[in-house]
């Protein structure tokens, strides 16, 4: 293009106006940021992904190029963990430099597993590279593709209130062949690092996820799905179930649980269909996870977490250790359904506190099931 | 029949920043291999990216597909881009091409109305709600297109003037005419509005 000005332009005037002295400008800029805020796009990572491979079968390379991003998808709604230009450093210090995760530092050794599943663990596990060549023939389970493999940590579900949701945490990857093994075999192990989340489920050790044409397919022991249980918490725990092994795979398809090897079992005494897929966010997760506590800076604390609520608008409570309220404030998350990343820093006194964020009572106090918020407890320096 | 796969990604990064297992250093994007960039470059900038585009095509779903294009294509560039570490400015180079493209394909009368409007209650009704924000954003909106894409690169892109000059081909004389344009006109429709009881 032409390096002179269009005809019709006078000469060159001053510098562009800062926003930071230019009440117009920063009028501009503020208004625009809000718009920009208000774009909440899909994702379309897999679709970019389809159009890139066009050329190439395998998925296997994409496998291996999950962990170099956070890219944390919910649902139907999805946010990068990242923000601003603060690639995946922001993430990995974000996500492991804080307390209360329920994320450990991972294990070196976690890294070194892919492409070399340990095999002999279980028949059953399909290989990447096993799964990459496709097998006309068999049914299901081994047709699919490669699972993700390598995270040092995995997601995993728990259940919590009542009625009872859903609460995330990431705990350490064990040593299965793939993410979703592991996920899966942590929520049987039953281990959250939050005392108020639970788990009906048994352990597992040898439970297994395997990847086929159109779904996943999970298969358990017996006696991890025995035990009594209300139909609302038996199907609460089943989306538990399902929400815990689609978001370690990284897709969102139908889950086939095997109990015993077989279909259509029978879980806690009830009768599941083939598949099961994830229900809607907002039926079934809570509407306020805490992710992070940052107590890194003295005399303050950064809590940070993802929820949805009526505008978008939370209410965080912080309380001392003798129960009294300290202070409390809105917190700015997803609306109508959409689940999006909260972060407010608190001011506070060096001491001992519990944060709950909840989703605000709208009803006056009417309707009796208020779903739960979560709590953490931290201490600021 | 294969049921369409959604992406759930509900992942997290491992051990944090440093070489991965296939050899890559997440931090230097000049050891990346195509497929690499596009997500890590995916993951940081995504959404920006839409938003930016969005400004131009005047809702989301164009704005995805346009910058969904930019990704394919700078995939495909990858291995000639000359410059890795500006990956990022050849996105937005080709969000801002892709979304004039569309807007070419518009009738003109299309070209400057403003964002349709929002669901009830939806979260751009929420962000955009604020009075003053809505008076700007309609001044803006109603500005020759050439003033508006110079506005929205500095004021929402925060891109520089030569960076302006170089996205929408233009000299850095023309950028600041445009800015200083448009934002005088800004200020005096606010200005107006404000007198006005």
């Amino acid at each position: 293009m032409s390096d002179r000005p269009d005809p019709d332009d006078p000469a060159p005037a001053g510098p562009l106006p800062d926003p930071d002295t230019d009440p117009t400008a920063r009028a501009l800029r503020d208004a625009l940021a809000a718009r920009a805020d208000a774009v909440q796009p899909t994702e379309r990572l897999q679709e970019i992904r389809m159009s890139t491979n066009a050329s190439r079968r395998s998925t296997r390379a994409w496998a291996a190029v999950a962990t170099a991003a956070a890219v944390v998808v919910v649902g139907g709604s999805a946010f990068a963990l990242t923000r601003g230009d603060g690639a995946v450093r922001t993430v990995a210090s974000a996500s492991t430099g804080t307390t209360q995760q329920g994320t450990t530092s991972p294990s070196p050794a976690q890294d070194a597993t892919t492409g070399a599943p340990a095999e002999g663990t279980t028949g059953a596990t399909t290989p990447p590279e096993a799964a990459s060549t496709s097998d006309p023939g068999t049914p299901a389970a081994g047709t699919g593709q490669a699972l993700p493999a390598g995270s040092a940590t995995v997601p995993v579900y728990w259940l919590g209130g009542d009625p009872q949701l859903l609460f995330r945490e990431y705990v350490p990857a064990g040593d299965a062949a793939d993410d979703a093994t592991n996920a899966l075999r942590a929520v049987l192990g039953g281990q959250p690092s939050d005392p108020d989340y639970a788990s009906p489920w048994g352990p597992d050790a040898s439970a297994t996820v395997t990847a086929g044409e159109d779904r996943l397919v999970v298969d358990i022991a017996a006696s991890a799905a025995s035990g009594d249980a209300k139909a609302g918490d038996v199907t609460a725990a089943v989306q538990q179930l399902v929400y815990t092994v689609t978001a370690a795979a990284g897709e969102d398809v139908p889950v086939e649980i095997r109990v015993d090897g077989r279909s259509e079992p029978l879980v806690f005494g009830y009768a599941l269909p083939e598949t099961v897929s994830r229900a809607p966010q907002a039926d079934v997760q809570a509407p306020a996870w805490i992710t992070s506590v940052d107590t890194g800076t003295p005399g303050q604390v950064v809590v940070e977490g993802v929820g949805s609520a009526f505008e978008g608008t939370l209410l965080y409570t912080v309380t001392d250790a003798s129960g009294a309220e300290v202070t409390r404030g809105p917190a700015q998350a997803g609306a109508n359904g959409t689940f999006a990343e909260f972060s407010v820093t608190i001011p506070l006194p060096a001491g001992e506190y519990t944060v709950l964020v909840e989703r605000p009572d709208e009803s006056g106090g009417e309707a009796g099931a208020q779903p739960a918020g979560d709590t953490k407890s931290f201490t600021v320096r | 029949m294969l049921r369409a796969r959604r992406a759930v990604a509900d992942r997290q990064v491992g051990p944090g920043p440093g070489v991965a297992r296939d050899g890559h250093d997440a931090d230097d994007p000049r050891t990346w291999d195509a497929d690499t960039a596009v997500t890590v470059l995916y993951a940081a900038h995504w959404r920006r990216l839409v938003a930016l585009a969005a400004e131009f095509t005047g809702e989301t779903s164009t704005a995805e597909e346009v910058v969904q294009e930019a990704f394919v294509a700078l995939h495909r560039r990858w291995r000639r881009l000359d410059d890795r570490a500006s990956a990022v400015a050849y996105l937005r180079q080709a969000v801002v091409n892709g979304a004039r493209d569309v807007l070419r394909h518009r009738a003109v009368a299309d070209r400057r109305r403003p964002l349709p409007d929002p669901a009830p209650e939806g979260p751009e009704e929420r962000a955009v709600r604020s009075a003053e924000h809505r008076l700007v954003l309609a001044a803006l909106d109603g500005l020759p297109a050439r003033q508006r894409e110079v506005l929205v690169l500095r004021y929402s892109a925060d891109l520089s003037e030569q960076d302006i000059a170089e996205t929408l081909g233009i000299s850095r004389g023309a950028v600041k005419t445009h800015a200083h344009r448009g934002l005088a006109a800004l200020r005096a429709g606010l200005t107006r509005q404000e007198g006005t009881p």
